[in-house]
């Protein structure tokens, strides 16, 4: 026998055959002792084999060797990534933007009052026309304030007056 | 409060169902009852004990990573034993980067000793106890080349078919038709050799 047909009798044995090379096999065992042999010694190997499989044990007791494993699985476990509905990212998206603009309108009415950018004015000091008096004012913008402190260059009295800013306009 | 569980009286199918769910308890269960299976299969495949120490733990972590792709098609042992069949392939590939294989592809390609040996006529396993056969296959298998064990392992202890085999081992059939035949003549060589010794 050649190779080939020795592997066409393996493969009757194993059931890979088609009908056709079945029946041609068939014909050939029927007539060829040597065929038969190998047959039986083939079959023998394939027969004891899996019901005769070596039993092995782990040789570990059972806390080491789950130890192990327990041990890969929490390092190797990642975070569930957190999943939200497409309409709680939706109404996410929609309740930020809506901040954010009501957040920078906010800002900018606190930083803008429509005079200009600033806040707070150093106080400054106004000229005094009456030359028996003397005065001191001070004005401040963020309070809307003017304080003007007079007084008497020869007797020393003093008044100090709270003016709107307003009427010191000239 | 968490349900109580007895686990070592539970079918695997309750134990997977738990473990699905998360509980490590019920993983811990499976592994208990099937952790010789699964090693001895790396074992015999790989022949060596650490790596299949490691190889069958590997697999039980890839088991819980996709247990929720078990879906009960197979028994739960079978599946876990493909997890660990394929980690073995993949180190046997891995294995055979570093050493020179062209020995091995020569003998192949030549037919092999095992062609030319006499047919075994007498079965040598007859009257053997159970015991003693199954040490003797053992010992028979550990003397295979890494190529003939491992088809024999995937198509007599598998029963996977040829079309199979050959998808695993990323081999043509006919490389799968030749391997199993010569593991075959050897094995029967090799425990007729074994019971031509007891004799003596």
């Amino acid at each position: 026998m050649n190779i080939e047909t020795e592997l066409k009798l393996q493969a009757h044995l194993d059931g890979e055959l088609t009908p056709a090379e079945t029946r041609d096999m068939e014909s050939l065992l029927a007539r060829d002792t040597g065929a038969r042999e190998l047959l039986a010694e083939l079959t023998m190997v394939k027969t004891c084999l899996p019901v005769n499989e070596p039993e092995v044990k782990v040789p570990e007791t059972r806390e080491f060797y789950w130890s192990k494993i327990h041990r890969e699985i929490g390092r190797t476990a990642k975070p569930e990534p957190i999943r939200t509905r497409w309409w709680q990212a939706l109404h996410s998206r929609l309740v930020w933007s809506t901040g954010g603009i009501a957040g920078i309108a906010l800002a900018a009415l606190f930083l803008f009052d429509g005079r200009g950018l600033s806040t707070y004015s150093q106080p400054e000091e106004v000229s005094n026309l009456n030359e028996e008096m003397n005065s001191i004012s001070f004005r401040s913008e963020a309070h809307q304030m003017s304080v003007v402190y007079l007084f008497d260059r020869d007797s020393g009295a003093s008044e100090a007056a709270e003016v709107p800013v307003d009427s010191l306009v000239q | 409060m968490p349900a109580v569980h007895d686990y070592p009286t539970k079918p695997d199918e309750g134990l997977v169902k738990l473990a699905q769910k998360g509980d490590m308890l019920a993983f811990e269960e499976l592994v208990a009852r099937h952790r010789d299976k699964i090693y001895a299969r790396a074992m015999s495949m790989m022949r060596n004990e650490e790596e299949a120490l490691d190889l069958s733990q590997e697999a039980w972590v890839k088991g819980w990573q996709r247990l929720v792709q078990f879906h009960g098609d197979s028994s739960f042992v079978t599946w876990m034993t493909r997890i660990v069949i394929n980690l073995c392939l993949d180190q046997i590939r891995k294995n055979k980067r570093h050493r020179a294989e062209s020995i091995e592809v020569m003998d192949e390609e030549s037919g092999g000793v095992e062609r030319q040996m006499p047919v075994v006529t007498v079965n040598p396993t007859e009257g053997l106890e159970r015991a003693e056969l199954r040490a003797r296959i053992d010992r028979a298998l550990g003397q295979l080349s890494q190529a003939h064990r491992t088809v024999m392992v995937l198509h007599e202890f598998e029963d996977l078919e040829y079309k199979e085999i050959a998808k695993r081992m990323e081999c043509s059939i006919g490389t799968v038709m030749s391997r199993l035949f010569y593991a075959r003549r050897k094995m029967a060589a090799l425990l007729a050799g074994l019971k031509r010794d007891d004799t003596k």
